[in-house]
């Protein structure tokens, strides 16, 4: 009896650890490695791997390219993460009024997010090719176009970075993310009491006032830690634009979780592969911090 | 009916069309594509519809591809997946929300979101090397392992919101004063209460498991546990292209389509599970 | 709580059930380590054991089916004639180098594989993985069995890696029925009849768009290198010195051959400017009618052209590829070595598979089943090639054409796609920046990677 006393006050521990170790070891050992690795130049064609301190990340900043590639990243994890948000909210808020069908629509909306990437990247390929995409031949039949638009190849740029192909590349990332969000907006809104909405009908408040004085405030506690990890995810993700343009047509799509894979799998720079996703690492920690900072507090008040 | 009520369905009904239309265009341009007969498929422009309907290519596909044998290998490592991922979050969230000022818990949190911003490429080749030395490259287990850990921070950081909101204190103090040890409250209390918030956090991590391509091609060579997210892989040719369009939407439609109904399915679940848990951030 | 305690055990049940597969998976595996640390020990293993090797090879053809059954019916014969079992898995072209590099770096590797960039593979490797030398094997078969280009990918340093096996080049795919509309009566042999031809073929609407594209490059994911290499050749051009050392394509050859791949559709507009589409797939277009001409198809393309677009049947023909002048090198081959890895536990063994799987008779099966052309002169010379109209074709570009792939290490750097400087160089000239200067920023990288 006195033995499993003794052994109970180690259980927070022996629940935490398990789960813990693992991340030790799938996550944080193999991402040392790798800013271990950015330090030198290792590339797997040349049998000395000197240190070379920051030479990689010098040799990262100072490519004009990268530039580029940091733009192009966070115009697509932006861009995909609010207007995705939106039609999310959209039609979670929809969703949620209770009208017939909703079970029917809900399956149908989450169908994507069960879809594997490659088939996703295969057949928006399909559903965007200049001549076999039945929507060009939709815009044609009702005349709005004489001839059909080249989604994936129009290389006009506007502004230094909007491009259409990029456009594509984001419409598509929306239709596989959305879901998930949608999920998410869906149970926090379920959360909301319906007294506070009755409470502002009575009030005379109208449907805007009560998006943004009631549905957006409540909302946003509860789906905050979803929305960042969908971000970062976002700022990560490589599957959409390597697998439906592999980063092309000239680079416009490239974006930088791409780049980290085309040095280090094609060109067998590790150690500059390696610089490039530490660089990663740091843009994408600067928002994550204010939120680690302030959830550390929030648990301590709790 | 009075006006007031028609405007809101009409824009309800709307927003779901338009979704809907958003959502179902690339299943219906998939299984449009594989019912084509052959001389349909390359027509430029395309036909919304095929005039006469060829089921040639599900015989085909289904004849030549082990199909079956990719989607038990996805169903079985999902399954694993989910258990390991579920089990091991489950522990750890409770113990996070139960005891979330002590200083390991805390520093857990920011330790879960930490690993959630590290670029999923490149630690591959060292995770590789680590998985290649213990011998489970080419096993279930290599894949099993490596998703249940990748979807750890995610659960856990769900399934601690669940603990904190759901399940008030003052029930386990009681137990506590009954004499169960902390294992006890955990198993009669707290678990048999969020079995929904598991259930939602469990389908998350199934997802996950499904969907992932790049580590299941990069560690098995035994084609005989190939699961069906890479399936389709068998019909891409050396460049890129898609060497046979008609058999690449067909395998399509028979790796999405059992999963899409599934999930149509357990939906119901995911979000009774997640509206539970989700009371408080 | 009984519910509880059923969970409980379930769980419990599951995660033993998880121990065992894993003690399975390390089982099986044991053997693959003790493989790597035995370096090639010649094959005397112990004969009461069957012996067992492992061979990896990309998928090839447009049927996965028939590459399957090909390799069950040859494992099967080799087995029954020598007892060895050969394992075999096909390995899909979206990670094959990402596996052959990490089986040159110590990870999992083959006894036997299909392997390319030879160079790269050979350095990669070191003293203790990748090919290793078979030069006994190849004196068995005979030095000369092979033709140059395959004898340059598989020879280094004066040893042979790898056995030369597919064989790889691109000819002028054209739509003879377009042909006949137009009134032309035999493929071009120079650019400027390509051009003239093209003219031809090409078709606009009213506001001057192209509906039909005269040509076409053979370019997957808008990838346009391999496409230049072959106009570089064309142009009597060359990507570098005979001995491998330096780039030699800052010449006028290589100024008019990139100036050609940009002109067909900036100068001639006979070709679609959508050509930097990654989802652009030149021989689809051709199915549905919307290209006359493609520039470089491979030999599956027939197939791949019967099986999708059947109304195209008999409607197609293949021709060796026009140069500058008509005369001359106007296309590029590939060839591609069967290589016997350090690491394999029973190099015996594996170099038996290399000789059964490379002899003449099953070169020809293989070639017949997988829509391939082959490196070795006995199989090129079955009458299977010259007899078939859309093959013959490719016979005759063979004797004209460079080698697409430099036996160099360096090779897979510096065509690495798509930042490598010749994908780069391609990229910027279609984009429309200035040639010259492209040329000389990409020569500069490319003798850096030589350093």
């Amino acid at each position: 009896m006195k033995l499993s006393r003794q052994l109970d006050k180690y259980t927070p521990l022996i629940m935490l650890l398990p789960a813990l170790l693992g991340i030790a070891f799938v996550h944080i050992y193999p991402s040392l490695d790798s800013i271990r690795m950015s330090f030198f130049d290792i590339q797997l064609l040349k049998p000395d791997r000197p240190f070379i301190g920051l030479g990689n990340y010098v040799k990262a900043l100072s490519d004009p390219a990268t530039i580029k590639i940091i733009i192009n990243t966070l115009f697509f994890t932006v861009f995909s993460l609010i207007f995705g948000a939106i039609l999310a909210i959209i039609v979670a808020i929809e969703l949620n009024k209770g009208y017939r069908g909703k079970t029917f629509f809900r399956a149908i909306f989450l169908a994507p997010w069960v879809t594997p990437p490659l088939v996703t990247a295969t057949v928006w390929r399909l559903l965007l090719s200049e001549s076999f995409s039945p929507i060009n031949r939709f815009l044609m039949d009702i005349n709005l176009i004489d001839k059909p638009i080249n989604f994936l190849g129009q290389t006009e740029v506007y502004f230094g970075f909007i491009s259409l192909p990029m456009i594509m590349v984001i419409i598509i990332n929306i239709w596989s993310i959305f879901p998930f969000m949608m999920v998410m907006f869906l149970a926090g809104l379920q959360t909301i009491p319906s007294e506070l909405y009755e409470a502002a009908n009575v009030d005379g408040a109208s449907k805007w006032q009560q998006f943004t004085k009631i549905t957006l405030p409540s909302l946003l506690p509860v789906v905050e830690t979803s929305i960042l990890l969908e971000g970062i995810w976002q700022f990560n993700n490589f599957n959409i634009s390597y697998l439906v343009t592999k980063g092309g047509p000239l680079n416009l799509t490239e974006v930088l979780a791409v780049r980290v894979y085309s040095e280090a799998f094609t060109n067998f720079k590790y150690g500059y592969a390696a610089a490039f996703s530490v660089i990663m690492l740091v843009i994408v920690l600067i928002p994550s911090l204010y939120y680690i900072k302030r959830s550390i507090r929030a648990d301590y008040s709790a | 009916m009075s006006s007031k009520k028609i405007k809101p369905a009409l824009k309800h009904y709307a927003v779901m069309a338009v979704t809907s239309v958003f959502v179902l265009l690339p299943f219906y341009w998939m299984v449009i594509t594989s019912i084509k007969p052959s001389n349909e498929v390359m027509l430029s422009p395309p036909t919304y519809f095929p005039k006469v309907l060829n089921i040639q290519n599900y015989i085909d596909v289904w004849s030549t591809l082990p199909l079956l044998k990719y989607m038990s290998n996805s169903l079985f490592v999902s399954v694993m997946t989910t258990i390991i991922c579920v089990a091991l979050a489950t522990l750890c969230g409770y113990s996070i929300s139960r005891f979330s000022n002590r200083r390991l818990q805390k520093s857990s949190v920011v330790l879960m979101l930490l690993s959630q911003l590290i670029p999923g490429v490149l630690p591959f080749i060292s995770f590789y090397f680590i998985m290649f030395n213990l011998n489970l490259t080419n096993t279930y287990a290599g894949l099993i392992i490596a998703y249940s850990m990748w979807g750890i921070p995610f659960c856990t950081l769900m399934i601690k919101s669940y603990f904190t909101s759901a399940i008030p204190v003052s029930l386990e103090e009681s137990a506590t004063i009954d004499g169960c040890t902390r294992f006890g409250i955990f198993f009669r209390i707290a678990l048999p209460i969020s079995l929904p918030g598991i259930v939602a956090t469990a389908i998350f991590s199934f997802i996950l498991a499904w969907n992932e391509f790049m580590w299941a091609s990069v560690i098995l060579s035994n084609n005989d546990l190939k699961p069906a997210s890479i399936g389709i892989y068998d019909y891409i040719g050396q460049f890129g292209g898609n060497s046979n369009m008609a058999l690449t939407m067909t395998t399509s439609v028979l790796i999405t389509l059992p999963a899409i109904i599934l999930f149509a399915f357990l939906q119901k679940y995911l979000i009774s599970g997640l509206t539970a848990g989700a009371v408080k951030g | 709580m009984k519910k509880v305690v059923r969970l409980i055990g379930v769980i419990l049940a599951v995660t033993m059930m998880v121990a065992v597969f894993t003690a399975c998976g390390s089982g099986q595996q044991s053997s693959d380590s003790t493989q790597a640390q035995n370096t090639s020990s010649a094959g005397s293993t112990n004969s009461n054991e069957p012996r067992e090797i492992s061979f990896w090879i990309q998928k090839y053809g447009s049927d996965p089916a028939a590459q399957e059954t090909l390799l069950k019916e040859m494992t099967a014969d080799f087995e029954s004639k020598t007892g060895i079992k050969v394992k075999y898995s096909i390995v899909d072209w979206g990670q094959a180098l990402n596996k052959l590099t990490l089986a040159c770096t110590g990870g999992e590797a083959p006894d036997v594989a299909d392997i390319f960039f030879t160079a790269s593979l050979i350095q990669m490797g070191g003293d203790k993985y990748g090919p290793m030398e078979i030069d006994d094997v190849a004196k068995e078969m005979g030095e000369d069995s092979w033709f140059q280009a395959g004898k340059d990918e598989a020879y280094q340093n004066g040893h042979w890696y790898g056995i030369p096996w597919r064989f790889d080049t691109r000819v002028l795919l054209y739509n003879t029925e377009y042909f006949k509309e137009a009134g032309i009566t035999s493929a071009p042999k120079t650019w400027d009849e390509l051009v003239s031809v093209g003219k031809k073929l090409t078709k606009t609407d009213a506001k001057g768009n192209i509906t039909r594209a005269g040509l076409a490059w053979f370019n997957m994911m808008a990838r346009f290198d391999q496409t230049w290499f072959s106009l570089l050749g064309g142009a009597g051009g060359s990507l570098m010195d005979a001995e491998f050392k330096s780039p030699t394509f800052n010449t006028q050859a290589g100024i008019d051959s990139l100036t050609f791949l940009r002109d067909v559709n900036e100068k001639y507009k006979i070709a679609v400017p959508n050509m930097v589409d990654p989802s652009y797939d030149p021989v689809a277009e051709f199915m549905a009618g919307k290209v006359a001409m493609v520039f470089g198809v491979t030999a599956e393309t027939k197939n791949n052209i019967e099986q999708q677009a059947p109304q195209l049947k008999d409607k197609f023909a293949s021709a060796v590829m026009p140069s500058k002048s008509g005369e001359g090198a106007s296309s590029i081959a590939f060839s591609a070595p069967i290589a016997v890895f350090k690491t394999t536990k029973d190099a015996d063994a594996s170099k038996q598979w290399v000789k059964y799987f490379c002899n003449t008779e099953n070169q020809l099966k293989a070639s017949k089943t997988l829509s391939l052309l082959n490196s070795s002169k006995a199989v090129m010379s079955d009458s299977y090639f010259s007899q078939d109209a859309w093959l013959s074709a490719f016979v005759n570009q063979s004797d004209r054409a460079v080698a697409g792939d430099m036996p160099i290490a360096q090779w897979s750097q510096i065509d690495a796609w798509p930042n490598g400087p010749l994908p780069t160089l391609c990229t910027e000239v279609i984009a429309g920046k200035d040639i010259q200067q492209s040329i000389d920023k990409s020569i500069k990288e490319f003798e850096n990677l030589m350093k």
